[in-house]
């Protein structure tokens, strides 16, 4: 299971509920806790029916295949939901966003440890598809887009993912990465670049067919 | 430094213009919120979120429990004002043998809201079977009874007829609670009733989970043991497999 999202001060960290005295307690030590799980739970729903769909898409968008989703989604989830009290409100959605990367990381590094592949291995050539004005099935997208994004280097990916598909932008990306605006202006233009030179390619293939 | 503008309003072709549209337009599978709530403890809203995705298409299902506060204030309110009706309803729940309800079903009305990817989701309202019953342990517990003829009444067996996933989350959602309040015995007499409703059941990892706990908590540790052991090699990789681990102490 994943841990803490980052080891340099989560900047999400902030303190407990302060929870009300009720009047007819008998042991308000008890109740107290029965009223921080009620609020956690609260809190807890919230989370996932404001955020599911954005972490599913982050964790497909990472590398995380199909199959693995669910498993993936729970597990983001059920780690947020043991440090929900550490989290600052309003926060919610910046730390589902790093864990969830730190999930699909995780789960890149397994498929790559079960397929075998060293690290260092050249890129697979991507087959040209039909033209683009052919390609209507959108289960075909996704696996070219799969492959694009599985070609860049991870760094890239991350960064090209949030500001293309989940509209974050620079500072947004730069804050929740926890790395330099600079930075990261520098590597989504060469994601941006790589993605284009990809498509490009695939558009010349299938032109020539 | 200006930030960039989206590829998507930067002049793209057609085939970027599909690519980048796979990647916003993605969803998980249909069923991934209900586990998801399911594996984090919230198996009642995971009943709703199966019960508003299940009619609407596009619709993300949205729980809150403060709009469940107030449907179960509008309920009292109701019941307290239309007192003359509430002994009517409590012959009809109990007409039905046998198994005591331990929800509360909450009556609302309200539009329901069709989700996007950047939009947050907030609570809506569905429409349900007003039903006054017995709650455990003081508690109301909010269900919503799904889009089924049968809206969540007692069969003849006793166990609810509510079909699909929301009846195996429901299923799950007693024994969970009969375990919580220290009853193993009971909790597995429930998960036995869930396998024979839903010998298929698409929960069927979460309950053996559950029936590994009550063997454990029961005092029948090598049973437990002896299921964990093969739950564990067969499904090492699970999320829940970590939960099992943690069960056993290992």
């Amino acid at each position: 299971m994943e841990t803490m999202p980052s080891e340099s001060g989560d900047p999400c960290l902030a303190g407990t509920f302060a929870v009300p005295p009720l009047p007819f307690l008998r042991d308000t030590s008890t109740l107290r806790g029965e009223v921080s799980a009620s609020e956690k739970s609260e809190r807890l729903r919230r989370l996932v029916d404001q955020h599911f769909d954005f972490v599913a898409r982050v964790l497909r968008n990472s590398g995380t295949p199909e199959s693995e989703i669910d498993d993936d989604l729970q597990r983001t989830f059920i780690t947020v939901s043991k440090r929900l009290e550490d989290i600052r409100p309003g926060a919610e959605k910046s730390f589902l966003l790093q864990t969830a990367l730190r999930v699909a990381a995780h789960a890149r590094r397994t498929v790559a440890r079960r397929r075998e592949v060293p690290t260092d291995e050249p890129p697979e050539i991507i087959e040209a598809l039909a033209t683009p004005e052919q390609l209507t099935d959108q289960r075909q997208a996704r696996m070219m887009l799969d492959r694009i994004l599985g070609e860049m280097d991870v760094d890239l990916r991350t960064v090209f993912i949030l500001h293309e598909f989940e509209e974050l932008n620079m500072s947004e990306i730069a804050t929740v990465l926890e790395i330099p605006r600079g930075t990261v202006a520098s590597r989504l233009r060469r994601a941006r670049f790589e993605f284009r030179e990809r498509v490009l390619a695939i558009e010349s293939a299938g032109r020539l067919r | 430094m200006d930030d960039l503008p989206r590829l998507a309003k930067d002049n793209p072709s057609a085939l970027e213009v599909a690519l980048l549209e796979a990647g916003v337009s993605y969803r998980s599978p249909v069923h991934s919120r209900s586990k998801t709530l399911a594996a984090l403890g919230l198996a009642s809203s995971a009943v709703i979120s199966t019960a508003t995705t299940s009619g609407t298409g596009g619709a993300i299902a949205g729980t809150s429990t403060w709009f469940a506060k107030i449907g179960w204030v509008k309920l009292l309110a109701g019941a307290s004002l239309l007192g003359a009706l509430t002994p009517v309803v409590y012959r009809q729940l109990h007409r039905q043998p046998a198994v005591r309800s331990t929800s509360v079903q909450v009556s609302t009305i309200g539009p329901q809201r069709t989700s996007s990817p950047s939009t947050p989701q907030t609570p809506f309202n569905v429409p349900v079977e007003p039903v006054a019953s017995v709650s455990r342990e003081g508690a109301a517990t909010d269900t919503l009874a799904p889009k089924d003829p049968s809206n969540g009444r007692q069969s003849l067996r006793g166990e609810p007829a509510v079909a699909g996933l929301g009846g195996e989350l429901a299923s799950l959602d007693e024994a969970r609670s009969l375990l919580a309040a220290g009853n193993s015995a009971g909790a597995l007499t429930k998960l036995d009733a869930y396998n024979r409703a839903f010998p298929k059941g698409r929960l069927q990892l979460e309950a053996e989970v559950l029936r590994i706990d009550a063997f454990r908590r029961s005092g029948q540790v090598e049973l437990a043991r002896k299921r964990a052991d093969a739950f564990l090699k067969k499904n090492p990789n699970s999320v829940l497999a970590s939960r099992v681990r943690a069960l056993m102490g290992s």
